[in-house]
């Protein structure tokens, strides 16, 4: 069996996958959007310009990664203490409970 | 009097069911109106590594049954595409199972998902509705409700449950580690991305890989029941 510390290390993917992903998207896609929420309603979904964002902020540039996505530095934020939060389980899922439900207040009043 | 088996009507005196052809008592049925919800253990963390550890030696041991049975799977759900998949998904777990239990496996196993033609099928038409509907909004959420109901399959052929109780279930256990989970679901995918790079040969070895990482986890979390019939 390995031991959990690899596991806990594995753990650093999403911020990995998160990065790669940023690299790409915003370096190929540029401004094309992949979200079908907005293709079909023409708005943009409580996700919509997170890639962008997180971009911005690995560039330092804060009011675009806001004007992005206003949850942008969250979501970097978030990603970047996963492996720390998950040392610490029923903090962590109460901290990815509360970001969820950022997001979901968020996608609503973007919509309204 | 009900079959032990499938649960159907059957004669008092009958030595064998009309339905299913067992013997009175072969083996448990459990009604799903009857069965508990499933209440899954506590603290319960994605161990990615050591899943996809567990499937590749599991795989490595049985190479030729596991890439003979992705041939047929991949083959039948060209030809049937969306309605087979369930089936087949359950006949991979099967296999999966009886492999990690120790038992003899052979390619018919994949047929024993037929077993749970309903079930698998409902569930399977679900998942991806419910993945499409997450896919939708900017892909991550499709990815963690795929991770979430990753389990389905296998409550439904080991614990024999109804499509909507395993969905639950899965969900019971996702929900504990929705990060490590997700994780495992994109390791996965990167397993077989590796897979299609070596000239989509290499799926035959990484499709089954970790349909079986899947059954270990399982394993791990839940525990397969030796008794399921169709794991004898």
């Amino acid at each position: 069996m390995r031991p959990p510390r690899a596991e806990v290390l594995l753990r650093w993917t999403p911020l990995a996958a998160a990065a790669l992903w940023c690299l790409v998207a915003c370096r190929w896609l540029d401004s094309a959007s992949l979200c079908g929420f907005r293709w079909l309603t023409g708005r943009p979904c409580p996700l919509c310009g997170l890639t962008h964002g997180i971009a911005a902020l690995a560039l330092g540039r804060w009011s675009d990664a806001v004007s992005f996505n206003a949850l942008s530095p969250l979501a970097a934020a978030m990603l970047l203490a996963a492996p720390l939060l998950s040392l610490a389980p029923a903090f962590e899922r109460r901290a990815w409970q509360l970001a969820t439900a950022a997001f979901a207040v968020f996608g609503v009043l973007r919509l309204v | 009097m009900f079959c032990t088996v499938c649960g159907s009507t059957m004669n008092p005196d009958a030595q064998f069911c009309p339905n299913c052809g067992k013997p009175p008592g072969a083996g448990p049925f459990v009604s799903p109106v009857a069965q508990p919800a499933y209440v899954p253990p506590t603290g319960v963390r994605a161990q990615t590594g050591r899943w996809l550890g567990i499937g590749w030696q599991m795989v490595k041991n049985d190479l030729g049954t596991f890439v003979v049975a992705t041939l047929l799977y991949t083959l039948l759900n060209g030809v049937v595409p969306l309605i087979l998949q369930g089936p087949l998904m359950a006949g991979f777990m099967i296999l999966a199972f009886k492999k990690l239990l120790g038992r003899p496996t052979a390619v018919g196993d994949l047929f024993r998902g037929f077993n749970f033609f309903v079930p698998a099928l409902v569930a399977s038409l679900l998942i991806a509705v419910f993945v499409f509907a997450g896919i939708l909004v900017c892909i991550i959420p499709g990815l963690v409700v795929a991770a979430a109901l990753n389990f389905t399959y296998a409550f439904i052929v080991d614990k024999r449950m109804d499509f909507w109780p395993a969905i639950q279930a899965s969900h019971a256990i996702v929900k504990q580690d929705y990060l490590g989970f997700t994780m495992f679901l994109i390791a996965c995918a990167l397993v077989n991305v590796l897979g299609a790079l070596c000239c989509i040969v290499g799926l035959l070895v990484t499709v089954p890989m970790t349909f079986c990482a899947v059954a270990a986890a399982y394993q791990d979390i839940a525990g397969v029941n030796p008794a399921t019939p169709e794991l004898a």
